[in-house]
């Protein structure tokens, strides 16, 4: 057990330490290519900052930012990162102009930009790695060993691009990169590199699905509850069963799939298919020579841009796809009351309700069935609901990952804020939880149950 | 220009086969601009000496310099840029590509120097009488039209010098002398230099200056006074 | 003004010669075709043949030794012989559906519940109920819950289809019905067509000889031997497989390579041309290779489609149902094609990049 650990923690170290030697090659390659060496200072500046403070956390034993946090700022970062680079493309306009032209924005500016996108790049991957790391220190009790380990796949990454340079001394790559290419590739290394749980978490792609699903159903739903208007009851389920279409699945993965895609189209369009602008000059060969260097460069700029296509494409079949979208929709067991109690054992031959999955439970009440749902969250304690919430009919609930779905209007909620009452999240039930058990008062479901019911 | 004197400079060029010599110490100088006739009869190394200042063959000791550039120092790929951006040739042969017609043979050297323009192209050939045969293929044209193309196509790029092996070594007298007239006409706007060899005294009429190789040396060198007048 | 100078002569080069290059991707897509069915055989085989001798969990199967019926007797005497665990009796006929024939399997229908064999709908509960082969639901349009008529030796019986049976195996185009409808639909008198036993691990030589001695006239063979010969038998066409294959790439191969080495010759005077006016040998690669690529890509993709249905043609074949091909095949298919392509292009063009244009275009 204690082996598996120090290899993920190596295998943590080593993917950071791939990851900032990726992009350290290219930004340097990219300094080279427009005789700005002197920027890398500021470069190590920033990488250095963001390794320090990153490593920090480890000193803490209970960290004090979750993991969840930094995975939202690690989405957030992703999408500044290829906002950036749209605007430097309209910006620059085929033209590498940005910010690194001479005399358009003083040294020092230029030097604080550098070291700030550095450490808005590295900062939240290195904490993220960090937390996750500490809590796989936890879970063995061993933070020597784990950190230990993580160094050693940092060492073993940095020796990989070290000896790949020195080999290759591969710094003509710079001239396939232009500043929006280069704030382009950052988002890309983001988008795939980013994940905080080693290897199991290579890409961001999931998680910018279902940051659009629960973008779409906010739009929907927020505008409902801006009106005051109570929604659920007013449409009818096949009503929803349509718009639940748009913040389902389906949809959000083919329209992720179409916004990863739209920032690299707008730079394909822009590098290639732009008519050249006419080039200055007195004779006809001199004309065509210019304009095929243009023409080469540009076609050289797009290649990075083509690649990252190829990648998204394929990251988004073996990522996204189907895999994000099933909902696991277990059948309840069948629980009775004891003495006005329902007692559901933690673990029995069967089940292990704390196995991360969804589990339900059900009991017939009056001649209705009646269920309860049970999840572990990410804190390792245990949420338990009604399998319904307080708006849609009873359909309750199925998992997408760390989300539970209403199976009614296709709603998704993180698992981690489950608890929370109200609104299209699962109403929250008193439960007992300890000794091997799991105790809810009967009169606790059946009152909220009906409650539940009562609403239509 | 400093180097006016001297455009292209070959010094104790030597080219050894296997069984045989074919140059056995050349020198020469050429200026810029000048056209300059290599005669001799055949086996006298003049069109192996053209090879060689055109980078198309390597010399087995000697130096090539052309406008400061050393010929013979460039691999394989700087000489093809070197070629492409400084020296046109013309064969006996036209060399011209079946499929393609007139003026995309001419494009097909616009394409390995930079980039097709067919405007510039259809420039060039009606610059040497083809205006009316931009789109007709090799096959469907005379000898002597053929050649057109090939002196347009040596000429797109602007190169610096034109190499000329036995150019009308395949004409009769009447396009022979319709060829040179116009490479004259044209050589005396651009100012290009102009190597030119050819066993036909009929043809080194035309030029600055006449040098005679005999079994792979230079035993003649005379500059003609008057130049036979195109129009 | 021309968009792609280059893709412009390149095709107007390509389309010259046409036939050769129709025929390059031919010989690429004869040797592709081979590679992806005998990928696509073996990764279906293996699975088939596993599941065909699984099915039961039998591991001796008794039939008649004469090749007609075994009495029924023979199924009591030897689940009573020492060692054996469990024995199944199976009876094969065929009957008539709207005068289509169908094979009928009778057997025990309450032994099949342990076998894992999917079933849509139900097990038969009633008398008059009987299962059928999934691939039937389609080809006759049956229904759970509706009645057919059989009719066989003794005129027309109904049943009523309480589910359906998917195995992958001749069994999905089959009825199964109990021993006592078998019979009597089929007109034979308590007869078996083979016994399926499951013996005690470690004692089947043992058990196969007692079997032999208690009921005369039986052939015993182990499922084992069976196995083993199916699996040589497999082994066997897959060494062919690879032989041929490694012939045909071979022959692509070489067939390439003298088409494109034809090819360069032919052209001898564009190449030095080429070169001449200033090509690189980066543009004459990029010139060749493409064609290559063009073959290459054009061969994988035919060859794909041909091996495709060469495995479905082999594997309706030999176990009347299909094959699911790995995901990858395609791509591997392409990239096979390509390879082969470029591999045999390069020697050709290595010879090209070597040309001395001065001799090429001295000459006559």
């Amino acid at each position: 057990m204690i082996n598996s650990i120090i290899y993920e923690a190596q295998l943590i170290g080593f993917k950071e330490g791939i990851k900032a030697g990726l992009v350290w090659l290219v930004f340097y390659s990219y300094l080279l290519s427009n005789d700005r060496k002197s920027l890398a200072k500021s470069f190590y500046t920033g990488i250095s900052l963001s390794l320090l403070l990153g490593l920090s956390f480890l000193l803490f034993p209970e960290s004090p930012v979750s993991g969840d946090f930094i995975g939202n700022i690690i989405s957030m970062s992703f999408a500044l990162f290829l906002i950036f680079s749209g605007a430097a493309l309209y910006h620059a306009s085929g033209v590498d102009l940005f910010v690194f032209r001479d005399g358009m924005r003083s040294e020092f500016v230029i030097r604080t930009l550098v070291f700030s996108l550095t450490v808005i790049f590295f900062l939240p991957d290195f904490t993220g790695s960090a937390v996750y790391l500490n809590e796989l220190a936890e879970l063995k009790e061993n933070t020597f060993m784990t950190a230990v380990s993580a160094a050693a796949g940092i060492m073993i990454a940095a020796v990989i691009i070290f000896s790949f340079v020195r080999l290759y001394k591969p710094f003509w790559l710079g001239s396939f990169f232009a500043f929006p290419q280069l704030l382009l590739f950052l988002a890309m290394v983001k988008l795939f590199g980013s994940g905080i749980k080693g290897i199991s978490e290579l890409s961001l792609i999931p998680s910018v699905q279902r940051g659009f699903i629960k973008f779409i159903h906010d739009l929907v739903h927020q505008t409902f509850v801006m009106l005051m208007v109570p929604d659920h009851p007013l449409l009818k389920k096949t009503t929803w069963d349509f718009i639940g279409t748009f913040f389902g699945p389906g949809f959000a993965s083919i329209a992720s799939l179409f916004i990863l895609l739209a920032l690299p189209a707008l730079f394909i369009n822009h590098t290639l298919f732009r008519p050249l602008p006419e080039p200055p000059a007195r004779t006809n060969i001199a004309r065509r020579k210019t304009r095929a260097l243009m023409l080469s460069d540009r076609r050289k700029k797009a290649v990075p841009v083509i690649f990252f296509m190829v990648f998204i494409i394929s990251a988004w079949f073996s990522y996204g796809g189907e895999k994000v979208l099933q909902v696991y929709d277990p059948e309840p067991r069948p629980v009775v009351a004891d003495n006005g109690v329902i007692v559901i054992p933690l673990k029995d031959p069967v089940t292990d309700v704390m196995d991360g999955r969804l589990h339900k439970f059900s009991f017939v009440h009056e001649g209705e069935e009646v269920r309860v749902m049970v999840i572990k969250k990410a804190d390792n304690s245990l949420s338990v609901c009604l399998d319904a919430c307080e708006i849609c009919p009873p359909s309750g609930y199925g998992q997408r990952d760390d989300h539970v779905v209403c199976l009614y209007c296709s709603t998704p909620i993180p698992v981690n804020t489950l608890g929370r009452a109200g609104g299209c999240n699962p109403v929250p039930l008193a439960a007992d939880i300890g000794d091997g058990f799991i105790r809810i008062e009967l009169k606790e479901i059946i009152k909220k149950w009906g409650f539940v019911n009562s609403g239509r | 220009m400093t180097n006016n004197k001297s455009f292209i400079q070959v010094r104790n060029l030597v080219k050894e086969y296997k069984t045989a010599y074919a140059l056995r110490g050349v020198s020469m100088t050429v200026e810029k601009g000048q056209w300059i006739n290599i005669m001799g009869p055949s086996g006298s190394g003049k069109s192996t000496l053209l090879n060689i200042i055109g980078g198309l063959d390597n010399s087995t000791s000697g130096d090539v310099i052309i406008d400061s550039t050393d010929v013979e120092a460039l691999d394989e790929d700087h000489l093809a840029i070197f070629r492409r951006e400084q020296i046109g040739f013309i064969f006996q042969q036209s060399h011209l590509i079946p499929y393609l017609t007139a003026v995309e043979n001419v494009m097909l050297a616009q394409y390995f120097h930079s980039m097709a323009d067919e405007e510039e192209a259809g420039e060039a050939l009606k610059r040497v009488g083809l205006g009316q045969r931009l789109h007709h293929r090799p096959s469907q044209l005379s000898g002597g039209e053929q050649q057109r193309i090939c002196i347009a196509r040596a000429l797109i790029n602007s190169p610096g010098i034109l190499l000329a092996d036995e150019p009308t070594g395949n004409l009769d007298r009447d396009n022979t002398e319709i060829i040179l007239e116009l490479l004259d006409s044209i050589h005396r706007e651009d100012h290009f230099t102009i190597v030119l060899v050819t066993h036909d005294p009929f043809v080194s009429k035309w030029g600055d200056r006449v040098l005679q190789m005999e079994d792979g040396h230079i035993v003649g060198d005379e500059f003609i006074k008057e130049r036979v007048k195109g129009a | 003004m021309k968009q792609s100078w280059f893709f412009y002569f390149f095709s107007k080069s390509v389309s010259q010669r046409k036939g050769r290059v129709v025929i390059a991707s031919l010989s690429i897509m004869l040797a592709v075709a081979v590679v992806t069915g005998l990928l696509g055989i073996t990764s279906g085989i293996k699975e088939k043949l596993g599941s065909e001798l699984k099915a039961y969990g039998a591991n001796l199967i008794v039939s008649s030794g004469s090749g007609g019926f075994l009495d029924y007797d023979a199924l009591q005497a030897i689940s009573k012989l020492d060692g054996v665990e469990n024995v199944s009796g199976h009876v094969f006929g065929m009957a008539f559906i709207n005068n289509e024939s169908i094979e009928i399997i009778g057997l025990d229908i309450g032994s099949l519940k342990e076998t894992g064999w999917r079933l849509h709908g139900k097990w038969p509960l009633n008398e008059r109920e009987i299962l059928a082969g999934i691939n039937l639901k389609d080809a006759l349009q049956l229904e759970t819950g509706k009645a057919v008529a059989l009719s066989g030796e003794n005129g027309i019986m109904e049943f009523i289809i309480s589910g359906f049976l998917e195995r992958g195996g001749a069994e999905d185009n089959a009825l199964i019905v109990s021993l006592p409808h078998a019979w009597e639909l089929l007109s034979i008198d308590k007869k078996l067509s083979v016994v399926l036993v499951r013996g005690r691990a470690g004692e089947l030589a043992g058990i196969s000889g007692n079997i032999e001695k208690t009921v005369a006239g039986t052939g015993v063979k182990t499922l084992r031997q069976v196995a083993v010969a199916e699996e040589s038998l497999l082994k066997k066409i897959q060494l062919l497989l690879v032989l041929v294959t490694v012939v045909v790439l071979f022959a692509a191969m070489v067939s390439i390579m003298s088409t494109m080495g034809a090819n360069v010759l032919e052209r001898r005077e564009e190449i030095g041309l080429m070169k001449a006016i200033g090509a690189t040998r980066n543009n004459i690669r990029l010139f060749y290779f493409s064609e290559a690529v063009l073959t290459g890509a054009a061969g994988g993709a035919a060859g794909f489609i041909m091996g495709y249905l060469f495995t479905q043609a082999v594997s309706w074949g030999a176990f009347g149902s299909f094959i699911d091909i790995p995901l990858y095949l395609p791509a591997l298919s392409v990239a096979a094609g390509l390879v082969i392509s470029l591999v045999a292009s390069h020697f050709p063009v290595v010879d090209a990049l070597k040309y001395n244009p001065a001799v090429i275009l001295r000459e006559e």
